[in-house]
């Protein structure tokens, strides 16, 4: 077989078209389009990678702020527990020495109640025994007991006199 | 002269008023007015009032001396 020169290098330039033409045509768009993609691609990982790690900022706040409310919380939960405990605290205070001067007071009241009804009572009593004595005696002096009565005053008068 | 005024708890006899006005009479040292009155409520003994002033000698008034003591020891 005889190699013509010409024919391969016809075959060559012909190739050489051709592979010129596909890569004008078809291979280098296509190479920007992958370029493109892979770029976009990229973009779009990082703005995830972003996006990833603002999130984890926000947690991370979002842990803080929780923590930080829950403590102020737990404060003000203790604080009004003791300001209850406290008021308790004031207002049987309070109950307790109202009702133990009401309690003193009543006493007092009844003692003085109590001291006035005696002082009654024994006024009454009096009374009742000198009624009784007047009426015994009035009715226990007869005229020789009487005249004898008044000599006797008759003579201590007139010393007086 | 005196005006002396006698209270009893019974009426006194004629005999009983003469004595006691002749007693009065000397103590007094002078002419006396007598007048007598009877007063059951005096109980027993005799009041006399010489002028404005009274001597009490009835059992009244004791019972009500006694009284007033009982009251100022409630």
């Amino acid at each position: 077989m005889k190699i013509q020169l010409t024919q391969i290098l016809f075959q060559i330039i012909n190739f050489s078209v051709v592979v010129g033409a596909l890569s004008y045509l078809l291979y280098n768009p296509i190479l920007n389009v992958l370029d493109e993609r892979k770029k976009k691609i990229e973009a779009a990982q990082k703005q995830a990678e972003k996006i990833e790690a603002e999130k984890a900022n926000l947690d991370k706040t979002i842990q803080a702020s929780k923590k930080e409310a829950e403590k102020k919380a737990s404060v003000i939960l203790e604080e009004a527990k003791e300001a209850a405990q406290a008021q308790t605290k004031k207002i049987l205070a309070d109950a307790k020495a109202k009702a133990s001067k009401e309690i003193a007071s009543q006493k007092e009241s009844w003692a003085g109640e109590k001291a006035a009804e005696m002082k009654n009572m024994k006024k009454d009593f009096s009374d009742a025994v000198m009624s009784v004595t007047e009426k015994v005696l009035g009715k226990a002096l007869d005229s020789k007991a009487q005249t004898k009565l008044i000599d006797e005053e008759l003579e201590k008068l007139l010393k007086s006199i | 002269m005196k005006k002396i005024k006698i209270t009893t708890a019974i009426e006194l006899t004629d005999t009983k008023k003469k004595a006691i006005e002749s007693k009065l009479s000397k103590k007094v040292g002078s002419k006396a007015s007598f007048s007598y009155r009877v007063n059951a409520s005096l109980i027993g003994g005799i009041t006399i009032s010489i002028d404005s002033k009274l001597y009490d000698g009835s059992v009244k008034n004791k019972l009500e001396t006694i009284q007033q003591a009982l009251y100022k020891n409630l």
